[in-house]
C-alpha cells in the first residue's frame, strides 16, 4: 500500500518519489523535460516570499514550479 | 566542418563557444542567455571548423521560440558532428536531451563542462563507463579555464557513423537517464548543494528578499555614481586638453575661421561632453550588473517576484527580461523568447522599454547630478537613482496590468524557472570585456549617432523660414505642449531627433540651445547646468527630462526588433503609443504635482 499525497503537501527538504503526474499537456511535456516523471525522486527546497512558487531539486538540479501546476502530482514520502 | 553546440540552459555552450572561436557571445549564469543561434570558425590542425552555438533547451520538443532553432537545427542533419554539452552537477538531466539527440542523430560527442564545480561538490563520474554504455565520445572540460577544449575536436575523428540511432520514447529515454546516472555517478558529499541553499534561503526569505534586491541596486548605483563623479572631470579635462592644438592645427591648415569655429567650438566641444558624461557611469555600470549575472542572482529575482507578475497575468521570467532591458532594450526584447506564453511574451516585449537602458543611465544620472542633489552625498543620488528605476519598474507592472485587462486578456500560463548554482565571476574578465563589448559600442553608436545629428540641428539652425530658423519654428511649434509635460520645445524636439539613439538626447538639447544663441566661454562640465539654467531649465525640468527619459517611445533599433520579434505592425505600433501616452501622463502629473507643492 503506497501511501500518496500531493507534492504541494510535501514539506520543505523531505525526499519524496514521484507516483502519478496529472497536469494538462502543455506543462507535463514541461515536467517531461526536467524527468518530472514517475519514479523521480524530488525534493522541495525553497518556498518563494509570494509562496506562489516551490524550488525543487529534481535530478541535481533546483527547478522552481508554480503551485498550481504541481497540485496534481502525487508522491510517496521516504 | 560545420558542428553544433547543444544542450540544456545554462551549461557553459556559449562560454565553450567563446573559448573556441574567440568570439565574445555574451555569457552569463542564468537559463535563456543566448536566444538566437551564433556560428563562428575555428582553425585547428590545419581543419576549418565552423562552430554553430544553438540557444539551450531541455528537450527537442520546442515549447517557446529561442527551442525552435534548435530543434530545427539537430532535425536539419546538415551538420557534421553535434556536441552535446552537459553539466557535471547534473548529468541525469542532462542525460535527457543528449539520449533525445541521439534519437535523431548519431554524429555526437557529450561534452561534460564544469567538472571543476561537480569536483568540489565531491561529485565523481566515470568517463570510461559512460562512454561504454553510450558508445559515443566523452569529453570531460572546464571551459572557463579553457581546459580540454582541444580534445573536443579531435574527437569529432572519433565518431562511429556506423552507430545505429536510438528509439527510444520519452519514458524510456527518462529511466535511461537515470539508469545511467545511477551506474556512473558517485556522490561522495550528500550535503553538496548546502552552501547555495543557505545562500537562497537568506535572498529569498520573506522579509530579506525585496530590501536585498533593492540595496544590491543602491549598491551598484552608488558605485556608478561614485566612479562618474571622479571620472567625468578628469576625461573631460583630458579631452578638452586637445582643443587648443586642433585649433592650432586647423588655424595652420588655413580653413576658414567660421568652419573652425564650427568644428572645434559645434563638434568637438559637444563631443566631448557626451563622451566625458556618458563613458565614466556605462564603464562601471555595465560590468558591475554583469557581475550579477554571472553570480547566479537574477533566476532568483525572478523567483522572488513572480507573485508580483503573476498579479499582473504574467510570469516571473519577465524580471529575466527586464534585467536584460538595463543592457540594451532591444537584447531585452529579443529574450522575451525565454517565454513561452505568447501572450506573456508580448506584455514582456512591450514594457521592457520601462527599463532605462544604457544608453539613457548617463542621462538620468547627469540631471540628478545637476539639479536634483548638487551638495548630497553620491549615496543620496543612488537613493534617488534608485527611486526612479523603482517607478520604472512600478510602471511595468501597472501597464502590464492594464494589458492583461484589456489587449492582452488572460490567465497567466505555466512554467518552470531553473536556479542555477552559484559560480564565482570572473572580475576581470567581466570587466575587459564588458568595457569592449557594451561601452565601446554604446559610446561609439551615441559619437555617430551625434554627428548627423549635429549637422541636422545646424542646418535647422541655419535654414530661415520667414526671418526664424526651421529649429526656432520647431521648438515653438511644439513649446505649448512641452510646457504642459514641464518641458520645454527644444526637449522635446530632442527626444524626436534622438528615435535613432537615445543617448544624443543631451547632446541634441545642449547643441540647439548653443545655436539658438548662447556661446559658451569656459569650457567646463558645470558649465552645462548654466546654459540649461539660462534657458529656463528649473528643477521640474530636470525631473520630468528623467521621467520623459524612462517612459517614452523606444529607439529605433529597439522598434525594428519588436518589429522583428513580433512580425506583427499593430503591436509595433503600440510598443510606440503605449509608452508615448504613459511618459506624457506621468509628465503632466509630475508638473501639476510639482506646481501645486511649490
Amino acid at each position: 500500500m503506497i501511501f500518496m499525497i500531493s507534492l504541494n503537501d510535501l514539506n520543505l527538504d523531505k525526499e519524496a518519489k514521484v507516483i502519478k503526474v496529472k497536469a494538462n499537456e502543455n506543462i507535463k511535456n514541461r515536467f517531461l523535460d526536467i524527468g518530472l516523471i514517475p519514479g523521480t525522486i524530488i525534493k522541495p527546497v525553497l518556498i518563494s516570499p509570494g509562496k506562489d512558487m516551490v524550488a525543487y531539486m529534481i535530478k541535481g538540479a533546483v527547478i522552481a514550479i508554480r503551485k498550481e501546476d504541481t497540485e496534481n502530482i502525487m508522491v510517496e514520502e521516504l | 566542418m560545420k558542428i553544433g553546440l547543444i544542450g540544456n540552459p545554462n551549461v557553459g555552450k556559449s562560454t565553450i563557444f567563446n573559448a573556441l572561436t574567440g568570439m565574445h557571445q555574451h555569457t552569463g549564469n542564468w537559463p535563456g542567455k543566448t536566444v538566437v543561434k551564433a556560428s563562428g570558425v575555428k582553425k585547428y590542425q590545419g581543419k576549418t571548423y565552423l562552430i554553430e552555438d544553438l540557444p539551450g533547451t531541455y528537450s527537442l520538443k520546442a515549447h517557446s521560440k529561442e527551442e525552435e532553432v534548435t530543434r530545427d537545427f539537430v532535425h536539419s542533419n546538415n551538420y557534421d558532428a553535434l556536441i552535446v554539452v552537459c553539466d557535471a552537477s547534473a548529468l541525469e538531466r542532462n542525460l535527457i536531451l543528449a539520449l533525445q539527440v541521439l534519437n535523431v542523430t548519431n554524429k555526437v560527442i557529450l561534452c561534460i563542462n564544469l567538472i571543476d564545480e561537480a569536483k568540489k561538490k565531491k561529485i565523481e563520474i566515470n568517463y570510461e563507463k559512460l562512454e561504454k554504455i553510450l558508445k559515443i565520445p566523452i569529453v570531460p572540460v572546464i571551459a572557463r579555464k579553457k581546459k580540454g577544449l582541444d580534445n573536443l575536436l579531435e574527437s569529432i575523428s572519433k565518431i562511429n557513423k556506423n552507430n545505429s540511432k536510438s528509439k527510444l520514447n520519452t519514458f524510456e529515454i527518462s529511466n535511461k537517464a537515470r539508469e545511467i546516472a545511477l551506474e556512473v555517478v558517485t556522490y561522495h558529499n550528500k550535503d553538496c548543494f548546502k552552501k547555495d541553499r543557505i545562500i537562497d534561503k537568506i535572498v529569498t526569505s520573506k522579509y530579506l528578499s525585496i530590501p536585498i534586491m533593492l540595496l544590491m541596486l543602491l549598491f551598484i548605483f552608488w558605485l556608478t555614481i561614485v566612479f562618474t563623479n571622479y571620472f567625468s572631470d578628469i576625461l573631460y579635462n583630458f579631452l578638452f586638453s586637445f582643443e587648443k592644438p586642433l585649433l592650432n592645427f586647423l588655424e595652420f591648415l588655413h580653413i576658414p575661421v567660421t568652419i573652425i569655429n564650427m568644428l572645434v567650438y559645434g563638434l568637438f566641444r559637444v563631443l566631448a561632453w557626451v563622451v566625458s558624461v556618458m563613458l565614466p557611469p556605462m564603464a562601471i555600470f555595465f560590468p558591475l550588473f554583469t557581475l550579477l549575472e554571472d553570480l547566479g542572482y537574477l533566476p532568483r529575482i525572478a523567483f522572488c517576484l513572480d507573485k508580483c507578475f503573476k498579479k499582473c497575468a504574467s510570469c516571473g521570467k519577465q524580471a529575466l527580461t527586464m534585467a536584460m532591458g538595463f543592457g540594451c532594450n532591444a537584447v531585452g526584447v529579443t529574450g522575451a523568447r525565454i517565454i513561452d506564453s505568447p501572450r506573456e511574451r508580448l506584455m514582456a516585449i512591450l514594457t521592457n522599454v520601462f527599463v532605462p537602458c544604457n544608453g539613457r543611465f548617463p542621462l538620468i544620472i547627469s540631471m540628478i547630478t545637476m539639479f536634483l542633489v548638487t551638495t548630497g552625498t553620491s549615496l543620496l543620488k543612488a537613493l534617488i537613482l534608485t527611486l526612479f528605476i523603482v517607478l520604472g519598474i512600478f510602471i511595468t507592472f501597472v501597464v502590464t496590468k492594464i494589458l492583461s485587462k484589456t489587449l492582452l486578456k488572460g490567465i497567466p500560463s505555466s512554467f518552470t524557472l531553473e536556479l542555477p548554482s552559484y559560480r564565482r565571476p570572473e572580475i576581470l574578465k567581466i570587466i575587459i570585456r564588458s568595457i569592449f563589448d557594451r561601452t565601446i559600442f554604446v559610446l561609439k553608436r551615441a559619437v555617430l549617432a551625434s554627428i548627423p545629428a549635429g549637422i541636422i540641428i545646424w542646418l535647422m539652425a541655419n535654414v530661415m523660414i520667414n526671418g526664424n530658423t526651421l529649429l526656432e519654428i520647431c521648438s515653438n511649434f511644439l513649446n505649448p505642449f512641452a510646457k504642459v509635460m514641464g518641458l520645454d520645445g527644444v526637449i522635446l524636439l530632442a527626444f524626436l531627433l534622438a528615435f535613432p539613439a537615445n543617448e544624443i538626447v543631451i547632446p541634441i538639447i545642449i547643441m540647439s540651445y548653443l545655436s539658438l544663441g548662447q556661446l559658451i566661454e569656459t569650457p567646463d562640465l558645470n558649465v552645462l547646468k548654466t546654459l540649461f539654467i539660462e534657458n529656463g531649465w528649473t528643477t521640474l525640468t530636470a525631473i520630468n527630462v528623467i521621467l520623459f527619459s524612462l517612459i517614452h517611445f523606444p529607439c529605433l533599433t529597439t522598434v525594428l526588433t519588436i518589429k522583428k520579434e513580433t512580425g506583427s505592425l499593430k503591436w509595433t505600433f503600440l510598443s510606440i503609443v503605449i509608452p508615448t501616452i504613459t511618459g506624457i501622463i506621468i509628465c503632466i502629473l509630475s508638473t501639476q504635482i510639482y506646481n501645486l507643492v511649490m
